[in-house]
């Protein structure tokens, strides 16, 4: 009975709000926002890059103080001098708020190093398949090319005015790109053209024709097809594709139309793209996270488990990895590669984590997209990357061994030390029928969005 | 469910407990010395009062019983306040047993940082850098009065004058050399006639130089590098090449020429040599940082220029002069040495990763540029790859691409710069999001912390368990006190020595609590609990068998299911230890003797000193680890929120699983500290046990992990060891897949409740059902 009494409750009032028992967390914390519209991200961008973050590392909140006098079941708790206090569970704390996943690099004072672990040897092979990753100068140039021609075509558009109702606020070059973060063989680039008009889906089409005879004009091989994003242009003779992503300007959004206008996710999305270029220039252009983003990018096409994890997420994952340390001191490329694997082992993407704060959408933490299943197969699957590497894997995980086997899905035999080791994959732990109720708010989303 | 209102009392009662034993080591030196002295034939108890062992007294931590002969280990007797001082400052670090040979390795746990030496700031630093500052003051007023004497006289500072009117009949050019006349002594630059002079008068470029040397506006120096200055062109440039490729460029030559035209004396292709800011700005003096880092002109390993350009003036400096001169013979002697150790710091930074720039050469093989392919940058000047193969930038990358191992200076943060400078600070943003999200799943279900709660109710061990482990150890101990008594009485006869005076002689030192029961992570599934004898020899085979039997003599019996049983022993002389029992209680313990000689000497030699029928060193140093062990934890865990709650579950998985089972208690005690210790924030018992699977999770435990240093030994030791690549596999992959279970809401899966829990439920919801009954019945009456 005394059991069924502690699991029913008696905790701490302060943990719970009396009207529908929602945990509440005991420090002030911004309050709950309605989900964003266009008008308040617009209005939110520049506090987001400029100063609407600072103050650097942050692990979690400090615990609850002491919890005011001792209940009957409260023993004296650990804050008691002198001696250690008898068995039993001090004074639990009213209600955590979810922890920082545990991190090896920051936990570094605990854990100290007692070898150098190979880490010279997987920095190279990182470096070494990054280079392989990376497009050659032809395959550049003509990115390049198809890159100034058709801005060059936009900006004719814009300034000549060449269709008086397409009017066009902006134009940027966003995307993978743009951040320096492409994979060889991908030959495709996205512009984002902020309209000023209503972006309604014949318009589109127009600015498509138009920008395309603009480009035939200059004596190149192209297509325009329409999109749900906006516009397709192909350069045919050098397997170029060039995408127009259509976004517009805030004021536009409350008179957006299902069906007559391009759909207001997919122009969010595309604002979110001008968003995460911003602050890519700001925080890690020219450094060597490009590298590792490439080969994420390549270990996301081959281990399907990885999939979920979207470019952005990769990005900022890999930047917070290489930047973010005790010491500020950059991460050399092969202990933040496996720290990435760390993060994503230890649940950082795991439902009821504390994830990772997204800077440019302020109350995102990557999780939102990613429904219950592909969290657990995510997690799983870097669960296993782990330990694969740990047995001296790397070119199983990295992609360059000659056998093409995935790790993830069939058992592989290493020798270590002249020892057999098996690594198994991991079995699932999601199971549907326990996480029924109550999904957080993006589920629902991205089920209607499927 | 029985525990807990038994600790409330236990609370009050250990308090009290505590109190009365006084459990800081000062104090507890004091009363083993009251013991010894005054109290010499009775049996001393740390706890005190065993008579009312009816209360729940379950495992006293540090539950040392010592003997009077405990002093003996003491440094020495305390005779005087002074050495009676030392003896408390000794016996500060580890509680109780400090006294104790081998619990040295503990003391470094306990509070003994009081006796690091107090960090050396004071005089020697002070003096010299008041010398310093003199001497340097010095050399700066001898060069700038004779430069503001030559300025003040001629000219506003800065500027000559406008040239001397030229004569009427038009051979001006004959006057003198017109680069002389309009020659602007700030930027070492001559003009062409009086309108460019003007011009570049008021420029931009010369008011920022005129602000520059009037020490209005400051240079950036870095702070912990030295910086070379040419002072013929005003340029301070970071490092030796820097220097001299400045030397080698056109824009300095140009200004040796102009000078060399003008007469001036051109000063010698030497730098002149700026310590760091930062031991600028340790001077004493409260000077601006960068007129500090210019007055303090010191020797070099090129040249000893004494910077007769520098135009910092100071009417003030001037009146020091005689003082000055006195001191100026003392020569600056701290500063010195430190700016050439950086010198010969900055001589020695090779330059790295040469591999890596490749030349661009032309179609006729002549090169034309070089492309770093490391930092991805381009340059075409011989003398720039040396500079940029030194560089913080490409050491930075090569740090990161190429060798982890090598050290790069770290930034200074941006506050330390030009303040009047707005630099918009990148967006550093907080990786953790700080707003909390709605708890998903059923409001009414029970949270990870009550299913942790609810299985550690489950596993800790009942009421009378606890009274019966209680009963046996405190027999035991008393037990072996009268052993103890006896066999010095049998060895003072022998040897015809006054009872009083054969206190040293004694050979059972003293009885201690170790693992579980002391660590009072006992379970109710344990068969047996453990405390080690100390003895002052080694141990034999033959002590094994006479404090066995002397035990059975001495031992009252123990309360066992209503009546006192008589306990039995059992000698296992293989595992050093002997195994006392009571009747059919399925729970026994362990007596392990070991000895701290066995510590002392070398294992290796083991057969030379080990005495006739002498016990297996290897239990024997394992008896030692656990005492040791025992303290650690009793220092470390029992502060940590809900760490032994954790503890006591690991200890249950480590029974139920069979990957677990392999890690050996210590392995686990010292992870799961560690872990919940590296914590920022108090963890509930739900939060804690899912960051230790997320720690071992994400590889900790694996071969390319940390490790785990054992803090209990004397060399660097990894306390996983012992481990296999497989096991420690298979363990990583149990925790991987128990963590991601606990997250999906299959806590009791990894708890191993799931049929407490379903009975639980329905009990709850019944009640549920009957209180919602009890509330439509009222509302029907009202």
């Amino acid at each position: 009975m005394a059991i069924s009494k502690r699991l029913t409750g008696a905790r701490d009032p302060r943990g719970r709000l009396p009207d529908d028992g929602v945990f509440i967390r005991l420090d002030p914390v911004a309050p709950r926002q309605a989900p964003f519209t266009l008008l308040r991200r617009e209005g939110r961008l520049f506090e987001v890059m400029r100063g609407g973050y600072r103050g650097g590392f942050r692990g979690g909140p400090p615990g609850p103080g002491p919890v005011g006098p001792m209940g009957p079941m409260g023993p004296p708790g650990p804050h008691m001098a002198g001696p250690p206090g008898p068995p039993g569970p001090g004074a639990p704390p009213a209600f955590m708020p979810p922890q920082p996943p545990f991190d090896l690099v920051s936990a570094s004072d605990y854990f100290h190093k007692n070898n150098d672990n190979h880490e010279v040897e997987l920095t190279a092979e990182i470096v070494n398949r990054a280079s392989k990753l990376t497009p050659n100068e032809v395959e550049r140039g003509h990115l390049q090319n198809c890159l100034t021609r058709t801005m060059a075509a936009l900006q004719k558009f814009r300034n000549d005015n060449l269709v008086p109702d397409v009017l066009i606020e902006e134009y940027m070059e966003v995307g993978s790109h743009k951040k320096d973060t492409i994979l060889a063989g991908h030959k495709s680039l996205d512009i984002v053209v902020v309209m000023k008009s209503m972006p309604k889906i014949e318009s589109v089409h127009l600015l498509g024709q138009k920008v395309g005879e603009l480009l035939r004009a200059e004596k190149e091989i192209i297509s325009v097809q329409s999109r749900d994003f906006g516009c397709l242009i192909s350069f045919t003779s050098i397997g170029v594709r060039v995408n127009l992503l259509i976004a517009t300007i805030a004021a536009n959004a409350p008179k957006l139309e299902e069906g007559l206008h391009i759909p207001e996710p997919l122009m969010l999305k595309h604002l979110a793209a001008i968003r995460h270029i911003r602050w890519w220039e700001d925080a890690a252009a020219g450094s060597p996270v490009k590298d590792l983003v490439r080969i994420f990018k390549d270990m996301r096409v081959r281990f399907q488990g990885l999939k979920p994890l979207s470019v952005w997420a990769i990005e900022f994952l890999c930047h917070f990895c290489m930047v973010h340390t005790a010491n500020r001191q950059t991460l050399p490329m092969g202990p933040t590669f496996l720290r990435v694997l760390q993060l994503l082992a230890a649940g950082v993407f795991l439902p009821g984590s504390i994830g990772l704060a997204d800077p440019c959408d302020i109350p995102s933490n990557f999780l939102s997209n990613i429904t219950f299943e592909e969290m657990d197969s995510l997690c799983s699957t870097a669960q296993t990357l782990v330990r694969v590497i740990s047995h001296g894997g790397h070119a199983r995980v990295m992609g360059t061994s000659p056998e093409n086997i995935d790790v993830t899905v069939t058992p592989t035999y290493y020798m270590v030390d002249g020892e057999r080791v098996v690594v198994t994959p991991l079995d699932k732990a999601y199971d549907p029928t326990l996480m029924t109720t109550q999904k957080p708010a993006g589920q629902e989303a991205k089920a209607a969005a499927h | 469910m029985y525990g807990y209102d038994q600790y409330a009392s236990y609370g009050a009662q250990a308090t009290q407990a505590m109190a009365n034993a006084a459990y800081n080591a000062a104090a507890a030196s004091q009363q083993m010395q009251q013991a010894a002295q005054f109290q010499a034939p009775n049996f001393v108890s740390v706890l005190g009062d065993y008579s009312g062992a009816a209360h729940y007294n379950y495992a006293p931590p540090a539950a040392t019983l010592q003997y009077q002969g405990y002093q003996t280990y003491q440094p020495q007797p305390f005779q005087n306040p002074l050495a009676q001082a030392q003896g408390f400052a000794q016996a500060t670090g580890p509680p109780a047993l400090a006294a104790y040979a081998n619990a040295q390795a503990v003391a470094k746990f306990g509070a003994t940082t009081a006796h690091k030496p107090p960090p050396q700031l004071g005089q020697p630093n002070f003096f010299e850098s008041t010398v310093n500052t003199a001497v340097t003051s010095y050399l700066q007023s001898k060069a700038t009065g004779q430069t503001n004497q030559w300025m003040n006289k001629k000219n506003p500072p800065g500027m000559k004058p406008m040239p001397p009117k030229s004569r009427f009949n038009g051979t001006s050019g004959n006057t003198g050399p017109p680069a002389q006349q309009f020659y602007c002594e700030t930027c070492k630059i001559s003009c062409a006639g009086p309108q460019t002079f003007k011009e570049h008068n008021d420029g931009q470029k010369h008011k920022k130089k005129l602000a520059l040397a009037s020490g209005e506006d400051k240079v950036t120096l870095p702070r912990n590098k030295v910086s070379f200055r040419c002072d013929l062109c005003n340029v301070t440039c970071t490092g030796q090449d820097s220097y001299n490729s400045h030397i080698k460029g056109s824009k300095h030559q140009k200004a040796v020429q102009t000078c060399k035209k003008m007469g001036k004396v051109v000063p010698q292709d030497q730098p002149t040599i700026i310590p760091p800011s930062q031991m600028g700005g340790a001077k004493a003096v409260p000077a601006p940082e960068q007129a500090t880092a210019k007055k303090a002109v010191a020797a070099s390993a090129i040249s000893f220029v004494q910077s007769g350009a520098l135009s910092t003036t100071g009417a003030a400096e001037d009146k020091k002069k005689a003082c000055e001169e006195a001191v100026s013979s003392a020569g600056p002697p701290a500063l010195d040495r430190e700016v050439q150790a950086l010198l010969d710091a900055e001589q020695s930074l090779k330059p790295i990763g040469e591999e890596f720039v490749e030349d661009q050469r032309d179609h006729t093989g002549k090169v034309i540029q070089f492309l770093c392919k490391l930092c991805d940058c381009k340059f075409s000047d011989p003398n720039a790859k040396d500079i940029h193969l030194k560089g913080r930038r490409h050491r930075l990358q090569y740090k990161v691409k190429v060798n982890p191992s090598i050290e790069v200076d770290i930034k200074m943060n941006p506050k330390s710069k030009n303040k009047s400078v707005n630099v918009l600070p990148r967006a550093v943003h907080m990786p953790y999001t700080n707003y909390t999200f709605q708890p998903y799943g059923d409001k009414t279900e029970c949270t990870d912390d009550s299913l942790v709660m609810t299985k550690h109710n489950l596993i800790y061990p009942d009421e009378e368990m606890l009274r019966f482990i209680e009963h046996i150890v405190v027999n035991i101990e008393k037990a072996l006190k009268n052993v103890s008594d006896e066999l010095l009485e049998r060895l003072a006869t022998k040897n015809k020595v006054e009872l009083k005076d054969a206190n040293d002689m004694r050979t059972l030192k003293g009885v201690t609590r170790v693992t579980a029961l002391a660590k009072q992570l006992v379970l109710k599934e344990d068969r047996e609990v453990e405390v080690v004898l100390l003895m002052s020899t080694y141990p034999t085979e033959v002590m094994l068998r006479e404090v066995s039997e002397l035990i059975q003599k001495h031992c009252q019996p123990v309360p066992f299911g209503g009546q006192p049983v008589p306990v039995k022993t059992e000698n296992q002389i293989s595992q050093a230890s002997i195994l006392v029992s009571a009747g059919t209680a399925p729970l026994k313990c362990r007596i392990s003797m070991t000895s701290p000689v066995a510590r002392e000497n070398d294992p290796a030699n083991f057969a030379q000193w080990k005495p006739g029928g002498g016990l297996p060193l290897e239990k024997c140093l394992k008896s030692l680890a656990k005492i040791r062990h025992t303290k650690w934890f009793q220092a470390r865990c029992p502060n940590l929120q809900s760490c032994q709650i954790v503890q006591r579950l690991l200890r249950d998985l480590r029974i139920r699983l069979p990957a677990w089972a392999i890690l050996d208690e210590w392995s686990t005690e010292l992870l799961v500290e560690r872990v919940l210790a590296s914590s920022e924030a108090r963890l509930s018992p739900g939060n804690a046990l899912r960051r230790v699977f997320e720690a071992i999770s994400c590889g900790l435990l694996l071969k390319n992990g940390p490790g785990l240093e054992d803090p209990c030994e004397k060399e660097k030791t990894c306390a996983l060891a012992y481990l296999t690549s497989q096991q420690r596999e298979d363990i990583t992959c149990s925790a991987q897949h128990a963590l991601r279970l606990i997250v999906f809401k299959r806590m009791t899966t990894v708890l191993g409740i799931e049929d407490v829990v379903v009975a639980a439920g329905a009990d709850r919801k019944r009640h549920l059902e009957e209180d919602q009954d009890g509330a439509v019945k009222r509302e029907r009456k009202d």
